[in-house]
């Protein structure tokens, strides 16, 4: 960075700066037209809050699901819901609360927070980001359209064939499933390659890999972990089990030389990193928040940042541990239990970090805060029952008891829903540029937290009693009657828990106390600029000289100036130290993106009916891909109209 | 407290168009290979899989896939790649006249590329997929790699359609660049895929 560091006078309250501005307020301007200016948006925060409010009403519709299975199971030969419609609940409630709604939920959250933690004015591919929402969102309606038409998928969250097979679920409901996962898989992929490129070549001149956010780090691990796992999970639901259904290949047919377990193998070689897809970020969240409200630096940064990918590595190591009740090798099966319960260690010394942490600090128990702190105790539970379940002779008992139900809610809401309950108070004032209220969020952690372990913690007694899950009922005798109706009264504390907070955020949104730049005092690049940002985050740009930019005390802040603001440009930085290498030209509005996902959402929907439509489906894309690609308004100075540039070589 | 900015770095000496690892366009092009070549490796580890279900692989009463088109087409995608060098070169030096041929030849390569995978399909591999699953294997390999190519056929004709149609900007010779950089991708990752599809049948007889 040295040889490019130049003094440039620069005052930021000068006549040339707001000329700048003003030509940057022209730039970014969206479409007049509202409507047209929200479907053409490539903003990475317009995409963020849409994307966060998608996932959150997703999120509300499952838990519609599982607020009807907690009554149907409150007492014993309840007669709520048959088992037909049960076996929809849960499947599209463990459906979209996987695939709609923890893990994109956290894409959600980073295509909002990691360009403004990092510095810079936009997502490394904007266009490509808007894509990859709009398919989510297809994908969303299409499984709650088949759920509200009687034609939800109803073979459980994990499809294991030959259930899921043509055999055993003839008509459509499981291919409407196969096709769900296709849209979250290109949604998750695509926002994966995103994140990756956005923080590993636009980070501010000065962010080198040693002053990364902690956050930020956990972003990238998930990132590199969605694009080794989700291939897995698309080839098996897409390429195969669609295929048996639709033309009858054998791939799962044990009958033709096919294998179910073929499925199992492909099914949690994603399906178990997809548990730490979901919490990493959430461990993120936690470093921030802990970091904001001790006023300290996270204790141990390096180990923290180590820990991240060896559980990145060795999620990738643990999914026959789902698989134990199947004629697994002995080896194998050691061999995963070690594996399983290694991974408990790199999560083990994040918590100590955190302790030691809030230890050396001066803590500040704010609404963040407290779901942090939830988050440890309720995620601690979930993890020692797994360290129970890795025990081969142990998961033999347990399995598919309400044990494992009980274990994986733990994790789920512990490492996935605290933090991210957490993360929205503590980024909702830089989102809104307003506060939620204190009052109402302590009333909502005290009874969220209440409520999941009310909810939850009995369905561990209830699985070493031998309950199965997914039954739509039980007889008196079992005596399970009890339990299951504290369950349900636990389930209906969260549903008020959820309830306040949806009121807290409607009455915030509108009435909440200003916020300001940088409302909790906190160290990171994203409370540099205006709450909530404007279109181009940060002009100047800035540049980082410590891990915590916002901390350090007196003299000047440093920038970088020099972008062009009568285009979208931003810096392009090195990898290792980011250190400014050269300038690119980003897209603006497009409806491009739009059409591709309509294109996209034609080929998988028309597919569940007749294998054609891949082909008809190609050709529309085709044609939304030129669209989306040919040049327009190209400026003449950018134009080459003959032969070889005279300044070639000189490049 | 706000501290006062003052500027240390002049952004203005950057360049703006720039090419391989310095481009953002390249390293997305880069994640897709990724994600890509690990779907194929995937595909491979599922072929193999199956492999284990049969004492013969083919299965007893399906016949042998044929040789003759998919070792022409392998011998075809290896030529393609001294070309598509010659037209990397050309867009580094953003020779207009030259990529504009290049990237009609390229198109052309590719649409040879993908007839042939029809051919390979319909003919070659002697079975339906829905004979057992030995076919569907076969089938798996051939059509997801066959989706690369035809999705690739797509952004090569549309590239050349720019070149020769569209106002050409500075920062379409790098797209151009990049583009070549996955078509190494595209044909290094089928020789394995190739070996697997129509040399292991005979191998594990």
């Amino acid at each position: 960075m040295s040889d490019r560091t130049t003094s440039v006078d620069y005052v930021p309250t000068s006549e040339p700066y707001d000329a700048e501005l003003a030509e940057l307020e022209r730039t970014y301007e969206p479409h007049a037209n509202p409507f047209w200016a929200w479907v053409t948006s490539v903003d990475h925060k317009s995409i963020g809050k849409r994307y966060i409010i998608t996932c959150f009403v997703f999120f509300i519709l499952a838990g519609l699901n599982a607020g009807v299975m907690r009554l149907q199971l409150a007492r014993p030969e309840n007669h709520i819901v048959g088992p037909d419609r049960y076996n929809q609940l849960f499947t599209v409630h463990g459906t979209a609360m996987m695939f709609l709604f923890a893990v994109p939920v956290m894409t959600a959250f980073a295509t909002y927070l990691v360009p403004l933690m990092v510095g810079t004015k936009e997502v490394a591919y904007p266009r490509l980001n808007a894509f990859g929402y709009w398919t989510f969102l297809i994908g969303g309606v299409f499984l709650f359209a088949g759920l509200y038409t009687n034609t939800g998928p109803d073979a459980g969250w994990f499809a294991y064939t030959p259930l899921s097979g043509p055999e055993y679920s003839p008509g459509k409901r499981v291919d409407i499933w196969a096709q769900v996962v296709t849209f979250t898989e290109i949604a998750a992929l695509v926002a994966a390659v995103e994140m990756i490129v956005t923080i590993l070549k636009m980070r501010a001149p000065g962010m080198s890999l040693n002053r990364i956010p902690l956050y930020v780090w956990s972003i990238l691990v998930v990132s590199f972990m969605i694009v080794f796992a989700m291939p897995s999970v698309a080839i098996a639901s897409t390429a195969m089990l669609a295929m048996d259904r639709l033309v009858a290949t054998h791939f799962f047919n044990r009958a033709e030389g096919g294998d179910p377990l073929l499925w199992q193998h492909l099914y949690w070689f994603f399906g178990h990193p997809e548990v730490y897809i979901m919490f990493i970020p959430g461990l993120g969240f936690v470093s921030q928040i802990v970091e904001t409200f001790t006023q300290r630096r996270v204790f141990g940064y390096p180990v923290m940042v180590l820990s991240l990918f060896v559980t990145g590595f060795v999620a990738f190591g643990l999914w026959v541990h789902h698989m134990f009740a199947t004629p697994i090798p002995q080896l194998g099966r050691t061999l995963f239990t070690a594996a399983s319960v290694l991974i408990a260690v790199p999560s083990g010394i994040q918590i100590f970090c955190w302790i030691a942490t809030i230890w050396a600090g001066r803590p500040r128990y704010a609404t963040p805060m407290l779901f942090a702190l939830g988050f440890i105790a309720v995620f601690t539970i979930g993890g020692l029952t797994g360290v129970m379940i890795a025990s081969v002779p142990f998961d033999l008992q347990v399995h598919d008891t309400y044990f494992v139900v009980a274990h994986f809610h733990y994790v789920i809401l512990g490492g996935v829903v605290f933090p991210l309950f957490g993360a929205c108070y503590y980024w909702f004032p830089k989102i809104t540029g307003r506060m939620l209220s204190e009052t109402l969020g302590k009333w909502h952690f005290w009874l969220f937290f209440v409520g999941v372990n009310v909810t939850f913690f009995p369905m561990h007694l209830l699985g070493l009693d031998g309950m199965p899950r997914r039954v739509y009922t039980y007889l008196p005798e079992m005596g399970w009657g009890n339990l299951n109706l504290i369950a349900t009264m636990g389930a209906v504390t969260i549903v008020a828990s959820v309830a306040v907070f949806l009121v807290n955020v409607a009455k915030s949104s509108v009435a909440g106390v200003v916020a300001g730049d940088d409302p909790w005092g906190a160290s990171g690049l994203e409370w540099a600029t205006s709450s909530p940002p404007p279109a181009w985050n940060f002009h100047p740009l800035p540049v980082v000289t410590s891990r915590a930019p916002l901390w350090e005390e007196g003299g000047e802040m440093p920038v970088a100036t020099g972008l062009a603001t009568d285009r979208r440009e931003v810096l392009i930085t090195t990898a290792l130290d980011a250190v400014p290498d050269n300038r690119h030209e980003h897209p603006g509005e497009s409806h491009w993106p739009l059409v591709m996902a309509i294109a996209v959402g034609v080929t998988f929907i028309g597919a569940v009916w007749n294998p054609w439509a891949y082909v008809v489906g190609f050709v529309i894309s085709a044609v939304a891909f030129a669209g989306w690609g040919w040049p327009r308004g190209t400026k003449p100075e950018d134009q080459v109209t003959t032969g070889r540039l005279p300044s070639a070589e000189a490049r | 407290m706000k501290r006062e900015p003052r500027s240390v770095i002049d952004l203005r000496p950057l360049p703006d168009v720039v090419f391989g690892p310095r481009d953002i366009m390249w390293w997305g092009m880069l994640g897709f290979v990724v994600i890509e070549g690990f779907t194929l490796v995937l595909c491979a580890a599922a072929y193999i899989y199956l492999t284990q279900n049969f004492t013969t692989w083919p299965p007893e009463h399906t016949p042998l896939p044929s040789l003759r088109a998919p070792t022409i087409q392998v011998l075809v995608m290896l030529a393609s790649i001294p070309v598509v060098w010659w037209l990397a070169k050309a867009a580094r030096r953003y020779d207009l006249g030259k990529v504009r041929i290049g990237l009609i030849v390229a198109t052309l390569f590719n649409a040879a590329f993908v007839g042939i995978r029809l051919v390979e399909l319909l003919v070659s591999l002697n079975v339906k997929w829905d004979t057992n699953a030995y076919a569907s294997a076969q089938w798996l390999l051939l059509v997801m790699h066959g989706t690369l190519l035809a999705v690739e056929l797509v952004e090569v004709g549309g590239m050349m359609l720019i070149f020769w149609l569209a106002p050409v900007e500075e920062k379409h010779f790098s797209d151009v660049s990049d583009m070549t950089f996955y078509w190494a991708f595209m044909v290094l990752a089928w020789m394995p895929l190739y070996v697997l599809c129509f040399w292991v049948p005979r191998w594990l007889q």
